[in-house]
């Protein structure tokens, strides 16, 4: 599920209120069952619910990605004899097994996303929060952690959350969720969604270049997909 | 105000440790009002360069100057408050109790020792505010940590520009601002840029954004300058840009596509609504022909 919107429109206080960080002040957060509100599953419930920021050089507390997995694992009673194997499983995951004992800070921003998503895995969720993980990334790292972040969620079965301003990292979605002004403005899949262009304007999001030129297109009476491809704006171009 | 960077190098390792080179032989002239894009894959070395240019950090090798001067030599570092750094993540610039105090922090500095002119200040930070689209009463007593990340992103740039530096850098300013707000910032930049004279220089990752800006881009690749030039050029240029890491923009690769089958390239190939109205003309004179 994507959640899309302008900036203060609420997309951070909403996620944060899925593990917990943040309760209602009306209303109840419910996550497989478990009320957010119920201190004595608070801890039950961040474990399933984990989540994963915009700034990839602030988020490992350990020296090394090992160090940095081990942590998470201790912290919640991992048995001491099975932290290796769950370490390196966690690294595998996202293709970081060869950097197991580097220092952190020697990891590229896309390599520090993947070891906090890594990190994450190792506690079990069931839920993935992504508030602008790819925010920081170039486009190369951007594209290999959206790749990576979806097979996991095939692999795992997992719930994923993915809060963004770059539109065409969300066509793919299966529900996009738009907000504005603290709301949730439209829910839908992304071609329903994406399709209002009035509808986007107000909440200020913006269509990525191929849809917005099929928009334009469209509205003068040209027959093209919403989301076309390059070819199929050649082949209609061309004809 | 021309900065020159001239074979410069540097490296974060103690000198003569290892010789892991951030930047190495580095020629670049910016001349006074110049519009630039600077990119490159993670670690390529922008960030480094940005320090450097803004005194924060000092060439391990190699000479800067700033009109002429090298403020390392002469031992005049106050060269460097003509030139502004918006940094790559904003939370880090913001230090204060209230927005006013972080974007007047600034100026107050800036007019230390001249009169305390409060009124003077007030003006600075109202007109930076404004600048980044933020009314200052309703942001004025809010807590810069207490923001989206959106809007802390905003705070910062307008504590840069309430310094009214004459070269502005802005380390991937637009990373986690929304449309709205990508679009209020490129319209100041290049206000700032036309009207009074701001030489600008962009770091970004985003390839639609440097066509439509810039008027030059510098591309790093492991620390030493790959290309220099226009940015539809070296954009345009597949197996350059792919060695550098930079993505191909959708819009040139269309453009190329569109080319290949003899239409012409659009003007501004970057913007969907001039593609689709020369596009359109061309299919309605098209049809006209018997
Ligand atoms: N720690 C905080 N204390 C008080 N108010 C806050 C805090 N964090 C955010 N806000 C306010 O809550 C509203 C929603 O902020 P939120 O961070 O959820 O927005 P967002 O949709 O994530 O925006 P962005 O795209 O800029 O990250 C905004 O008006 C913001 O100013
Ligand atoms: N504080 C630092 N200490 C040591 N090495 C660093 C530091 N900051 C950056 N580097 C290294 O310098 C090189 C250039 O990094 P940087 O200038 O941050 O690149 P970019 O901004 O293009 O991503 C990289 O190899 C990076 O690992
Ligand atoms: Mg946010
Ligand atoms: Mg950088």
């Amino acid at each position: 599920m994507a959640l899309l919107g302008a900036n203060g429109s609420g997309k951070s206080t909403l996620a944060r209120m899925l593990n917990g960080l943040l309760l209602p002040a009306r209303g109840t957060v419910t996550v497989d069952g478990l009320a957010t509100s119920d201190e004595a599953q608070r801890h039950q419930l961040r474990r399933r619910v984990q989540m994963i920021f915009q700034n990839p050089e602030n988020q490992a507390v350990g020296l090394t990605p090992a160090e940095d997995i081990a942590f998470g694992l201790v912290n919640i009673g991992w048995p001491r004899q099975q932290l290796a194997a769950r370490i390196d499983w966690a690294l595998e995951q996202v293709g970081l097994a060869a950097k197991r004992d580097r220092p952190v800070h020697a990891l590229s921003g896309g390599e520090q996303q993947k070891l906090a998503t890594a990190a994450c895995l190792a506690l079990g969720p069931r839920w993935l929060v992504l508030d602008e993980a790819t925010a920081m990334l170039d486009p190369a790292a951007r594209w290999q952690f959206r790749q990576t972040l979806d097979t996991i969620r095939r692999q795992e079965r997992l719930g994923v959350i993915w809060i963004t301003h770059h539109l065409e990292e969300v066509l793919g979605a299966d529900r996009i969720v738009l907000m504005d002004g603290g709301r949730v403005h439209a829910v839908g899949r992304p071609g329903d969604v994406l399709g209002q262009p009035q509808l986007l304007e107000q909440c200020g999001v913006e269509l990525p270049y191929l849809p917005a030129l099929a928009r334009e297109l469209r509205e003068a009476g040209l027959d093209v997909p919403s989301f076309p491809t390059i070819d199929e704006l050649v082949t209609t171009l061309c004809r | 105000m021309p900065v020159t960077l001239e074979h410069i190098s540097f490296s974060y390792s103690p000198q003569g440790s290892g010789t892991a080179w951030a930047l190495r032989a580095v020629n670049i002239a910016i001349q006074p009002g110049e519009f630039v894009a600077l990119a490159g894959r993670a670690g390529s070395g922008k960030s480094t360069l940005v320090q450097l240019l803004t005194g924060l950090l000092p060439p391990t090798g190699g000479r800067l100057t700033i009109d002429g001067v090298d403020p390392f030599a002469t031992r005049q570092p106050h060269l460097f408050d003509q030139i502004g750094l918006v940094f790559q993540y904003p939370e880090h610039q913001l230090f204060s109790a209230t927005v006013y105090a972080d974007v007047a922090f600034g100026p107050r500095q800036q007019l230390r020792g001249r009169a305390p002119d409060d009124a003077l200040v007030r003006q600075r930070v109202d007109w930076a505010m404004s600048a980044v689209g933020l009314d200052l009463t309703s942001w004025a007593d809010r807590h810069p940590l207490e923001l989206s990340g959106g809007e802390k992103r905003r705070v910062a740039i307008a504590g840069v520009l309430a310094l009214r530096p004459r070269l502005l850098i802005l380390d991937e300013p637009t990373a986690g601002l929304d449309a709205r707000g990508r679009r209020t910032l490129f319209d100041l930049l290049h206000r700032l840029n036309r009207e009074e004279g701001v030489t600008i220089l962009l770091v970004s990752h985003r390839p639609e954004e440097m066509l439509a800006h810039a008027s030059r881009l510098l591309v790093l690749d492991a620390g030493t300058v790959a290309g220099d030039g226009a940015p539809q050029q070296l954009l345009a240029d597949a197996p350059f840009a792919t060695a550098c890491g930079l993505e191909q923009p959708d819009c040139l690769r269309l453009a190329e596509r569109l080319a290949a089958e003899g239409l012409p390239m659009p003007e501004r190939p970057w913007d969907p609504a001039a593609v689709a109205a020369q596009v359109l003309t061309r299919c309605g004179a098209g049809r006209a022909q018997p």
